[in-house]
């Protein structure tokens, strides 16, 4: 039993973290690209990126020194920086500062204030790989903590289904971006780029070997069952944790949600590859995204906005204890 | 024959205020001092303190100062300022020194607090019952009526164990002879708890040596001592009731201080929006449907608490909460009302209410205070407005008040004016130099002024945690401690009596 308000927090908290991380590698990647390619192809990847993250198609564009800075600390009204992403976070998890650990407070509350420091100071360019490394450590750290110290319950479910969520969105998003169409054919540089943005390159090379062909990037990407940020391992992944919570809730609501992701995973469980590489394959990634968004409302209808009408005692039809 | 000291006992005189070494800036005035005499001797419960500071180099006590700084910072223990725009998280800042109060001292004052709220919540169950003082005229009936901190809406409420007040912080200040005199009650949400817990966190590690020595009474166990409390407002029909701290959320000023204390109660911190009132019965909203709440720790305002009942434009609070209180379903602790009690001008009649109630003399003074709704004092006050110190009936935080000595003739003009307008407002005291401790300034000790908020519980029965908050003005010769007006605070010290100490060793 945990109030619907925290229980909200607890699933911001876990994608504002996990969406600062992303950034972080992404733009990290992108600006140490120029250092290991030709310019053009470096361009391109530097494009590729910034759309991933938001920003608006190249001809609009600026220096990518500077979107990268805007992109990390914001400018007014910005709401989709790392600057904004780890505040929300931090402001997520005051909200709920009598439920989550100290250790998990310290940490980001002392990520927050680097942050802050940070975006005040001027040479973006000398301190930007170090300033992205830093971020993505403490977000590591953050994760162990929050699986090391706090107790495994709700809240944890929570946190960690919001955070899967947002992985996966944000996983769709550059994979949309490398198998489109209209894409230009993609070489060897682009290829081994996007794994590093989905942190998983390594983890590619151990079953794929150093081969970087479109069909087996999609294969482990989307289809993998054992990378944490493989499409399928995130879609199984949040449906485990909708299991976990899904105990509390009223029959009729958890059937919804329990639905949605197990349709999910079902489908990333038993796809083939050609559906994903094949002429419907970037449908296939996009349907991802709707699945997600249908699970997050439907979480949100069962624990933390429903109608009080339907769980007054008394009105038994749907049973609350 | 007593012999004269000789030169080599001179040389290693111990330290002196205001003489050169450790506390060559320190000034003694003519505020009582915490931790020397009028002859400069340190007293003997400070005599470790005092030790310490005299061999510490400035180095080791900056360390020690910046470290709290650090510690303070990252675990959020932060307030808001109202009024500042761009960082409105502030740390209070909290002073390395620890303020010390003897075991005499600190039993006096236990026997002195309890009277006096034992005596207040008699006073608010007869103001919210018969009336039985108003009719009597010990005291005005408008100024009980006419309050706006009284609430008709308590008329005939019964108050579980007669207690309206539940969690007390009264301010207290030390006159210059020594004598401890109270200041203020705070009745409705005081604050500050987590900083006696939080500082004395930070203290002990920061001395661990000299606060074994000195065998200080822990204050832990407030937390545990608040729940059951609270549990004990509900025991009546709910053996193991639901208690949730209320918060106005996180843009108050005191934020940290609610998750605080709902984080190491293990209970729920709920904003108004989490409740829900429905057939007179208190519910919050929790992933797994509606749970019925039992006790209420409201950190809002009463006037907030209820849109229905007081403030309509509130979002603070619940519709409906009054009516299922007044039907007993649930327990407001504090009492909506009590803070009618804490009303400056009734504030002058505490003594006559302890002796009406009680039959006792007050065993704590309160400082001498006249009221300018009563003509005579009134012109007693504008005549004297450069000595005395004014405030508003309805304000706290050190808002609204006039300190005459240390104010330009433009700004007592201003009072003045604003005292014969609405004298009902207004009441006035003599300027009291609070007394001063040492306080790390700077890489020096020097001399604060201080004040001390103690924290009383009381439920089915009343307790005392042997601790405190210790306001400090940081600024020189400032006497004003509030943290919204640079205030910082102390960590305060309340050693074991001799027969504790055996007891222990």
């Amino acid at each position: 039993m945990m109030l619907s308000r925290v229980a909200d927090s607890f699933y911001w908290i876990g994608r504002y973290t996990e969406r600062a991380e992303h950034a972080c590698r992404v733009l990290q990647i992108t600006l140490t690209a120029g250092l290991e390619a030709g310019a053009e192809e470096a361009e391109i990847t530097t494009e590729r990126a910034m759309r991933a993250l938001g920003a608006a198609p190249m001809a609009a564009r600026m220096d990518a020194l500077e979107e990268a800075r805007l992109l990390t600390f914001g400018g007014k009204g910005d709401i989709s920086s790392i600057h904004n992403a780890v505040f929300a976070a931090r402001e997520n998890a005051r909200q709920v500062r009598d439920q989550i650990t100290t250790e998990m407070w310290e940490r980001l509350n002392r990520l927050y204030f680097r942050v802050r420091e940070t975006a005040t100071k001027g040479n973006f360019g000398q301190i930007a790989t170090g300033f992205f490394e830093e971020t993505i450590n403490d977000l590591h750290a953050f994760k162990g903590i929050v699986s090391g110290t706090m107790s495994h319950g709700e809240g944890f479910h929570f946190l960690s289904m919001g955070r899967t969520i947002e992985r996966a969105q944000l996983i769709v998003r550059l994979l949309d971006l490398h198998f489109g169409e209209k894409q230009a054919a993609i070489g060897d540089f682009g290829w081994v780029q996007l794994l590093r943005m989905c942190c998983g390159l390594e983890p590619y090379l151990r079953v794929k070997t150093a081969t970087f062909r479109r069909d087996q990037i999609a294969d482990f990407l989307v289809l993998d069952p054992y990378f944490p940020r493989s499409l399928r391992f995130c879609a199984n992944t949040i449906a485990q944790h909708i299991d976990a919570v899904g105990a509390l809730a009223d029959e009729r609501a958890r059937e919804t949600c329990a639905r949605l992701s197990g349709r999910l995973a079902a489908r990333l469980n038993f796809a083939v590859l050609d559906e994903v590489t094949g002429k419907n394959g970037q449908a296939f990634i996009a349907q991802v995204t709707d699945d997600c968004i249908a699970i997050s409302d439907a979480v949100h209808a069962a624990f933390i906005s429903y109608s009080l009408a339907d769980r007054l005692p008394g009105t038994s039809t749907l049973g609350v204890r | 024959m007593a012999r004269a000291p000789d030169k080599v006992s001179d040389l290693t005189a111990p330290a002196r205020p205001g003489q050169q070494g450790p506390f060559e800036g320190y000034q003694l005035g003519v505020a009582y001092d915490e931790m020397f005499d009028a002859k400069g001797d340190p007293r003997p419960s400070w005599a470790g303190l005092y030790n310490r500071l005299s061999q510490a180099s400035p180095q080791s006590l900056r360390d020690l100062q910046a470290n709290i700084d650090r510690t303070f910072m990252t675990q959020g223990v932060t307030f808001t300022v109202y009024g500042h725009e761009d960082s409105t998280e502030k740390i209070i800042p909290t002073d390395i020194l620890p303020r010390i109060i003897p075991a005499a001292e600190w039993d006096k004052f236990e026997r002195g607090f309890k009277q006096r709220l034992e005596a207040l919540n008699l006073f608010l169950a007869d103001i919210y019952g018969d009336q039985a003082i108003i009719n009597n005229g010990y005291v005005p009936r408008d100024l009980i009526l006419g309050s706006s901190n009284y609430r008709r809406e308590m008329l005939g409420v019964e108050v579980p164990h007669g207690a309206y007040v539940n969690i007390c912080g009264t301010d207290v200040i030390r006159r210059e002879d020594g004598a401890y005199v109270v200041l203020e009650d705070n009745l409705r949400v005081p604050s500050g708890v987590s900083y006696m817990l939080s500082n004395r966190d930070a203290v002990k590690r920061a001395f661990p040596d000299l606060y074994r020595a000195a065998r200080v009474r822990p204050v832990e166990s407030y937390p545990d001592d608040l729940l059951a409390m609270l549990k004990s407002l509900a025991s009546e029909y709910q053996p193991d009731p639901t208690v949730v701290v209320l918060t106005p959320g996180v843009f108050n000023s005191a934020y940290f201080e609610h998750a605080f204390l709902a984080r190491l109660m293990g209970t729920p911190l709920v904003e108004g929006r989490d409740l829900a009132v429905h057939d007179n019965v208190v519910y919050m909203r929790t992933t797994s449907g509606l749970k019925r709440v039992d006790v209420i720790y409201r950190r809002v305002d009463d006037a907030f608490v209820d849109p229905l009942a007081f403030r309509p434009d509130s979002t603070l609070g619940v519709a409906g909460l009054m009516n299922a209180y007044r039907a007993g379903n649930v327990v407001i602790a504090n009492a909506p009302g009590a803070g009618v009690a804490d009303d400056k001008a009734v504030y002058a009649y505490t003594p006559q209410i302890i002796k009406h109630y009680l039959d006792q003399d007050p065993i704590i003074d309160i400082v001498e205070t006249f009221l300018c709704r009563e003509k005579s004092q009134m012109s007693h006050v504008l005549a004297n407005l450069d000595k005395l110190v004014v405030k508003a009936v309805g304000e706290s935080g050190g808002y609204g008040m006039l300190i005459g000595p240390h104010s330009t003739k433009a700004q007592i003009e201003e009072f003045a004016a604003k005292i014969k307008v609405d004298p009902d407002n207004y009441i006035a005291q003599p300027t009291i130099s609070l007394s001063t401790a040492p306080t790390y300034i700077d890489g020096a000790v020097e001399a604060r002024h201080v004040d001390l908020r103690p924290f009383i519980l009381c439920g089915s029965k009343m307790t005392l945690t042997p601790g405190a908050l210790t306001r400090v003005a940081l600024r020189k010769d400032s006497l004003v401690v509030n943290s919204s007006q640079g205030g910082g605070s102390k960590d305060t010290w309340v050693l074991s009596g001799p027969s504790d100490g055996r007891a222990r060793s």
